[in-house]
């Protein structure tokens, strides 16, 4: 199983919440953007609306994409952002020597990533709210806008998490401008080549492929069952299901979680080794790459002194092994013997690893002296 | 543990980036309970020795064990033992001082009440206390630095590395600093708690190490307590001061008639120390003295000043390495620019 260290996981994102929010700049300018989408785009977006309640419309296609803007830019910059930070100033190095498994670390920037997407995606539902936009669920009035709010919230953080894995990878990886550069590489293309802002079925039959490939596509779709109360027109759930929402969502929030898991995954590997691996990792892969390298280094040999190098060797890491060398080359064959015993090889083996040992070394200075 | 346990030892660790050997082949240990101060100038592989040993780099060869744990294998239990102040200063600055001790607390997996307990006493310790919940953005530079004392230190380490603490600190900073790491280490007790740390402050090394490792170009040339190091070079130190320009020939004669010729050899090692400065190195500076004059009135070479004195670690390490600390990078620039000319001359 698993586990996590919690107090490790709340102390990361307490401390990107305390400066995200202590950073007035930052939070004026990250909430300004998708109010002005809101309260400017509307009247076009109205008139867009081909039938049916223009209400509707608008937060199903403009809220929607709003939101679905949010998470993207946000979660690939805002979580992002202090990783590069912590790397430039070298605060990665305080985490890095800290005994805390990196995948706490990781979920504790995804978390403080997304609870930012989701902070700024308020916006939205409290503008959509303010101006009665907000369509009437399920017939229960405010009373079922409030209730939409929680189911919501979810599917936004859900989503918000996912992205910021993006964020996180790219972070580990590069430096402050070439992450600006990679940013707006992916997020436009994110955001712009999927059904969150204009409807699916206005795209042409090769570029609904296109869109259906991205992941985008679907979180618009989960985000419009609780806010718009139905599935876009040509929304994803809505082909399948004959336009049950439920289901759709279902469907949606499945495709998300099967590509969160590999984003996370990745994150995980990408950050995690931007840091130096934690303990076994690293001299796992070690021992993995070694077994090529001497695979090579005594395919001249004997086979059977092959199998008895490769069985020793297995069994001790290569810098023991460069020890025991050294011991047995400067004459001090018990020190070395006492080595070998001691990562639990027997007698026999240790005997027959000697004598295979000196074979190697007669055929190398052979080869050396052709 | 008992005072004689190891809690560093080193054995042939290297690390290599592509043809740049950083650290080539060291073997050292640290006892528990030790002050061991690694001198070394810049980029001579200090940063690196104490990076590998926090499980920040992997050795490309050799190994190192921290505590009994190996650096590379057991790099989580290694993390649990050690405490870290890296060179450049990385506390938060958007944070206060509190956050960012709360921030380490949680790192650590120290909670609740303890976790206020431990960093009051830890803020009182540098004497932050007052200033615990201001932005560290506002701190002085001394003040950051004890901040980062204060938050290596918060986990009760067995060693604390300290990398060049007192790089950029004016000397009342730094003496704040070494009394407030002193009175820890007597809190704790001397036999839990070790200090590495790296330093181009002869005079602190001196003062504060049990005992100190000179590094150069990645390898360890010399390594004992302070005393016994200058004991090593013995005799005392001629510095004489002349006119600049006439300094490369003085260093030839005197080298030439004092140290190569074996019949009058009085010189025991002779090394350009200032801009117009040569320190020789003799056994007994009553007769060195009137041979030093010989040689300068026999040559032409006219001396302003001289001064004698016991030797010093800096001394020590101009022993072993051949050059000042100071002078080291600048003096390696001017080389190359003349070098670089000289080349260009020829080949016109």
């Amino acid at each position: 199983m698993v586990e996590f260290d919690l107090h490790a996981i709340i102390g990361i994102v307490k401390r990107d919440m305390i400066k995200y929010f202590r950073n007035k700049q930052m939070i004026i300018s990250s909430l300004i953007m998708p109010a002005i989408f809101m309260l400017f785009l509307r009247p076009g977006f109205a008139g867009f609306a081909g039938g049916g309640e223009p209400e509707a419309w608008i937060m199903n296609y403009l809220g929607a994409g709003i939101i679905c803007m949010v998470i993207i830019m946000s979660g690939i910059m805002m979580s992002g952002m202090p990783v590069l930070f912590d790397k430039m100033l070298g605060f990665q190095d305080i985490y890095a020597v800290a005994p805390v498994k990196r995948r706490n670390l990781v979920l504790g920037f995804l978390i403080g990533g997304a609870l930012k997407s989701l902070f700024m995606s308020s916006v939205v539902i409290v503008i959509g709210l303010a101006t009665g936009l907000y369509p009437n669920m399920w017939g229960l009035g405010w009373v079922g806008s409030l209730l939409s709010i929680i189911p919501l919230t979810f599917t936004i953080f859900f989503g918000a998490i996912i992205y910021a894995c993006i964020g996180l990878i790219i972070a580990a990886r590069t430096d402050m401008t070439n992450a600006f550069l990679w940013n707006n590489l992916i997020n436009m293309p994110l955001i712009f080549v999927s059904g969150a802002i204009i409807p699916i079925h206005t795209y042409g039959e090769t570029a609904k492929y296109a869109l259906l490939c991205n992941p985008t596509t679907y979180m618009a779709d989960a985000i419009r069952v609780w806010l718009g109360g139905e599935i876009g027109p040509a929304g994803t759930g809505n082909e399948f299901f004959g336009g049950n929402l439920l289901l759709g969502y279902a469907m949606d929030m499945a495709i998300l979680a099967f590509l969160g898991i590999i984003l996370f995954y990745l994150a995980f590997r990408v950050f995690g080794g931007s840091l130096q691996e934690s303990s076994g990792g690293f001299a796992g892969m070690i021992h993995k790459k070694s077994a090529k390298a001497r695979e090579k280094m005594f395919k001249d040999l004997e086979p059977a002194d092959r199998d008895i190098m490769m069985k020793v060797t297995n069994k001790i890491d290569m810098m023991k092994m460069g020890q025991i060398m050294g011991l047995a080359g400067d004459g001090k064959q018990d020190e070395a013997m006492k080595m070998l015993k001691d990562a639990g090889i027997s007698d026999e083996d240790i005997k027959g690893f000697f004598a295979a040992g000196m074979r190697m070394m007669e055929l190398m200075m052979k080869k050396q002296k052709k | 543990m008992t005072e004689s346990v190891n809690i560093v030892e080193s054995f042939n660790l290297t690390k290599a980036w592509g043809d740049l050997v950083a650290v080539d082949n060291v073997n050292f240990e640290i006892k528990s309970g030790e002050i061991f101060g690694m001198l070394g100038p810049n980029g001579a592989g200090k940063t690196t020795i104490i990076k590998m040993l926090c499980t920040l780099y992997l050795p490309s060869a050799g190994r190192a064990s921290v505590g009994g744990y190996d650096v590379m294998t057991e790099a989580d239990q290694v993390r649990r033992i050690i405490g870290y102040v890296p060179q450049d200063i990385t506390v938060d600055g958007q944070l206060t001082g509190k956050e960012n001790l709360e921030f380490q607390a949680a790192l650590y997996g120290i909670k609740g009440k303890e976790r206020e307990e431990q960093i009051e006493k830890m803020l009182k310790l540098v004497q932050l206390g007052q200033r615990a919940d201001g932005i560290v953005d506002t701190y002085s530079g001394g003040m950051r630095r004890r901040l980062e004392i204060a938050r290596g230190l918060l986990v009760e380490p067995q060693l604390l590395f300290l990398d060049e603490p007192s790089l950029g600190l004016d000397p009342i900073s730094r003496k704040s600093i070494w009394e407030h790491v002193g009175k820890l280490q007597k809190k704790r007790g001397k036999e839990n708690f070790a200090i590495f740390m790296s330093t181009h402050y002869m005079e602190e090394a001196d003062k504060l190490c049990d005992r100190v490792g000179i590094i150069d170009r990645g390898k360890i040339v010399a390594m004992d307590t302070p005393a016994a190091l200058k004991q090593q070079i013995g005799g005392q130190i001629i510095e004489v001061d002349m006119d600049s320009q006439r300094l490369k020939r003085a260093f030839k004669r005197l080298k030439q008639f004092g140290q190569d010729d074996q019949t009058n050899r009085f010189i025991d090692q002779l090394n350009q120390v200032g801009d117009g400065t040569l320190a020789i190195e003799v056994k007994d500076t009553d007769t060195a003295l009137p041979k030093v004059f010989k040689i300068a009135s026999e040559n032409n070479i006219e001396i302003q000043q001289v001064r004698m004195r016991s030797p010093s670690l800096e001394d020590v390490f101009i022993h072993y390495t051949g050059k000042t600390l100071r002078d080291e990078d600048a003096m390696d620039v001017m080389g190359f620019i003349k070098r670089q000319i000289s080349k260009r001359m020829r080949s016109i």
